[in-house]
């Protein structure tokens, strides 16, 4: 399947985020892979112990550093908020182990241009994936039918971190909820945000280290703990 | 009656700190008040207690008491964990504005040593 690209692809406008936290053995693979298609691209280095860091900014990245270990969901407002701040038309997040394609974001801001939607989700099981366990994939499925219910958004990967989105939209995000729950939390921002969206293929590599850095089925239990505990929290 | 007065003690010091965050959480502070109050109801109208366990379905008025206790303690430790996560948005917040403004201060300083136009590099 041919998927169209966009022209706002090599625009000046688009800022790539990859939050990363222990991610020497791949970051500075996945920063120079994006760093030959797109100009700016912001690493939120969420207090790693090794190398991550300065890897990432030998690669090219503008590396943002948390003085603490927050999660992945604080790493990436973190990143939407740098980026705005930095006059970004159009945000893409970015997973740093590696499991994604630089030339995938193509399609994604392609599908904002043409259908005028703020947010353009990348959808495994639109597109494909090589070597996903049954497990992962039931657990994918379970998370799906959950964020159908609670969000009402008509989605078929509630927990894929390829995104795009414009300005519009990551204006619309206040990612509160820092751990791994805050995939689960976008989507509801996103319901509540009444803004368009698209689902778009995308393409998951999963190797032994994306397994081992991915959802765990403790952490499914952690985002219904967190939504649930969050409703009773103003 | 001095265990009487030690609870109510106890039993008002759990009402103030529920009403304090009734605000912030008002379902578990709304529980915690109301459970608070019926455990005084129960201290100092001990009979009635096995009244309403039987009316209640549980056996003894003490069951009834422990269970009430038990309610209590949960929705304290509710209030506690809640508040802790609020903590850690304020830390979160904190730790964000510091890594937004060295990342600011950190671009400024390689524009001055003449890095503009390679823009990725800052």
């Amino acid at each position: 399947m041919t998927l169209p690209t966009s022209s706002v692809a090599t625009r000046d406008g688009v800022w790539i985020v990859v939050a990363a936290y222990n991610e020497e053995r791949l970051i500075q693979q996945v920063v120079s892979g994006l760093r030959e298609i797109y100009a700016h691209v912001a690493v939120v280095d969420d207090c790693s112990t090794d190398a991550t860091a300065a890897l990432a900014r030998a690669a090219g990245a503008l590396v943002l550093n948390h003085p603490v270990n927050l999660g992945q969901g604080a790493s990436l407002q973190t990143g939407l908020t740098f980026a705005l701040r930095k006059g970004a038309t159009h945000i893409v997040t970015f997973d740093a182990d590696g499991q994604h394609r630089p030339e995938e974001i193509a399609h994604l801001l392609a599908a904002l241009e043409n259908s005028g939607a703020d947010f353009a989700l990348g959808s495994r099981f639109l597109g494909r994936t090589t070597n996903l366990a049954l497990s992962r994939k039931l657990m994918l499925k379970a998370a799906v039918v959950f964020s159908r219910a609670t969000t009402g958004l008509r989605i078929t990967d509630a927990h894929n971190g390829l995104r795009a989105m414009t300005r519009r939209g990551a204006s619309r995000l206040q990612l509160r909820q820092n751990r791994m729950t805050h995939a689960s939390e976008i989507l509801h921002q996103i319901a509540a945000s009444k803004l368009p969206y698209v689902e778009v293929p995308v393409t998951i590599d999963y190797t032994q280290y994306s397994k081992a850095k991915g959802q765990k089925l403790s952490n499914a239990v952690s985002i219904l703990l967190e939504l649930l505990t969050g409703t009773l929290h103003r | 009656m001095i265990a009487q007065l030690f609870f109510t003690a106890l039993l008002t010091m759990i009402v103030l700190t529920a009403f304090v965050q009734l605000r912030q959480i008002p379902l578990v502070g709304a529980t915690v008040i109301c459970a608070a109050i019926f455990g005084g109801y129960l201290v100092w109208v001990p009979d009635h207690a096995t009244l309403i366990a039987h009316w209640m379905g549980i056996g003894r008025g003490t069951d009834l008491i422990l269970y009430v206790w038990i309610l209590i303690s949960c929705a304290i430790l509710l209030i506690l964990y809640l508040n802790a996560r609020q903590q850690f948005q304020v830390i979160t917040v904190l730790a964000r504005t510091i890594a937004l403004r060295d990342a600011e201060i950190s671009a400024n300083e390689i524009g001055k040593a003449g890095g503009e136009g390679s823009a990725p590099q800052l």
